[in-house]
């Protein structure tokens, strides 16, 4: 099965009497370096979680594939979600376990590989991301950047057609934000998967992404490749790349 | 506002809240019983969680119930003796153990040690969005968290309380013998008066604070709101609705069993 496109249209969504999307519309292209840009509070993160049906959208349609996530049943969100990977912006780690426990965990869980080959898997994924051998170790003892590394890995062990980082590179410094910005790229060589990125790291975005979208107080403001957004006039996007305010 | 008005809108806020927190409640626990029925059930998680809940309690309990069941005959060893009748002090102790103190005293001792612990476990997981993950990986943390507490709860607590009771009686039976007591005399009638019913309605209670103790525990733990400020509040919570609700369902079980 190819990785899919995800078709985005008129997704609202609201928490109490805050609008939070305004009939947000977009593709994410298949087996492409997705960015979704925006300062803090415009939507980005709420919108990650609707495409992987942790919120359901007010009205709009999410179809991920020939399913609509948005109306689907919870059966149907579970079985899409096993084609996903999700690498939170802390990582989510599961603090009672080992890295080798967290990495296996999807496989366990759903029966997918016998120990052996669990095991594997996992040891092939974190040496390729330079963690093999952190394996037994407590995840409380890693590093910011190594549990990075190990919840890439936990989502990429799955073989995800459908990889979603969430604003990776906030709160690490210039080294380890590079050291994330090559993740990405990794990410998507190691499974061909559509990779979606939230983020406001502009150098990060223009030099990864295939396609970029720019959210602005719940709604689209622009969506293209690089070179557009930095050919674009819109002063909602100059004043984006240059880092000034427009509000 | 009108004083009398703004009364009557606390009692309706406090009432609308109740039943606000009840239904969640239910509806949680519903689908945590239902995740028992629903494959895949790991049971290794199952047999980790009857570990902390029942093997990392036992130290505590066997203390609890081993002073219990002493202090409890040095106060009736003392007022039985002016009335001749110290072959009672026995059953008497060993009727209080199974009745009462040994599934109340150790239910809220495994509320100090374990549904706290649950409370903060899940609430820590819960705002570093662990929980979240366990979603999105399609593993339903109601099942994968909740149903296998739930499940040691209600399996651990009648087995604590059983080894609360035994060790309640011997340490009565020692305490009794070290104030003169003849053996025989504690021993020799608790057979008669205390009847397997006793034993068993104490473990039924038992059982059932178990379900009390994982079910809150998890409830506030899977309903924390905030950072660390609402780990800490949940852990509160989870402790102090736990206790009253022992106590309050143990009168009524009680008023139903006996």
């Amino acid at each position: 099965m190819g990785a899919p496109t995800i078709e985005i249209r008129d997704v609202t969504k609201s928490f109490g009497h805050f609008e939070v999307l305004k009939g947000v519309s977009l593709d994410i292209l298949a087996g492409k370096i997705n960015f979704i840009i925006g300062r803090s509070g415009e939507g980005k993160s709420v919108l990650l979680k609707i495409l992987t049906g942790l919120y359901r959208p007010d009205s709009g349609s999410v179809k991920f594939g020939s399913v609509n996530i948005a109306k689907a049943k919870t059966s149907e969100i579970n079985k899409l979600r096993r084609r996903m990977g999700l690498l939170f912006q802390e990582g989510a780690l599961f603090d009672s376990m080992s890295v080798g426990e967290n990495v296996i965990f999807p496989l366990w869980f759903h029966n997918l590989a016998t120990p052996q080959e669990a095991k594997k898997k996992a040891l092939a994924i974190l040496g390729e991301l330079g963690m093999g051998r952190y394996f037994n170790l407590a995840v409380s003892l890693l590093s910011t950047g190594e549990k990075k590394r190990v919840a890439l890995a936990r989502a990429l062990i799955v073989d995800p057609e459908v990889v979603f980082f969430d604003e990776p590179t906030t709160g690490l410094d210039p080294l380890l934000g590079s050291q994330v910005d090559e993740l990405i790229v990794h990410a998507q060589k190691i499974s061909q998967a559509t990779v979606v990125v939230v983020s406001h790291d502009m150098a990060a975005t223009l030099s990864l992404a295939d396609r970029v979208t720019l959210l602005r107080l719940g709604q689209v403001v622009l969506s293209g490749s690089p070179d557009e957004f930095r050919k674009s006039k819109d002063q909602e996007v100059v004043n984006f790349l240059s880092g000034g305010d427009s509000a | 506002m009108n004083p009398i008005l703004a009364v009557v809108a606390a009692i309706g806020r406090f009432g609308l809240n109740a039943v606000f927190h009840l239904g969640r409640y239910g509806i949680l626990t519903c689908k945590a019983i239902l995740g028992l029925f629903t494959p895949p059930l790991r049971l290794r998680n199952y047999f980790k969680q009857m570990e902390s809940v029942g093997v990392d309690s036992l130290f505590v309990v066997i203390l609890t119930g081993l002073f219990t069941g002493g202090v409890f005959t040095l106060q009736i060893i003392y007022g039985f003796s002016r009335f001749s009748a110290e072959s009672m002090v026995g059953p008497t102790v060993a009727t209080a153990m199974t009745r009462e103190l040994g599934p109340v005293l150790t239910a809220l001792m495994v509320t100090g040690r374990v549904g706290s612990a649950m409370a903060a476990e899940l609430s820590s997981m819960k705002v570093s969005e662990q929980m979240d993950a366990l979603t999105v990986m399609a593993a339903d943390p109601i099942k994968y968290l909740i149903t296998p507490r739930l499940v040691a709860g209600v399996i651990m607590l009648p087995l604590l309380t059983a080894i609360a009771d035994a060790v309640g009686v011997i340490g009565g039976f020692f305490v009794a013998v070290g104030r003169g007591l003849d053996p025989g005399q504690f021993t020799g009638r608790i057979t008669d008066i205390v009847v397997m019913g006793d034993v068993f309605n104490g473990l039924i209670k038992a059982a059932f604070f178990g379900f009390i103790i994982s079910s809150v525990g998890c409830y506030m733990g899977f309903y924390t709101q905030g950072g660390a400020s609402g780990v800490g509040r949940s852990t509160t919570q989870a402790v102090v609705v736990s206790y009253v609700s022992i106590l309050v369902s143990d009168f009524m079980m009680t008023a139903i069993m006996f």
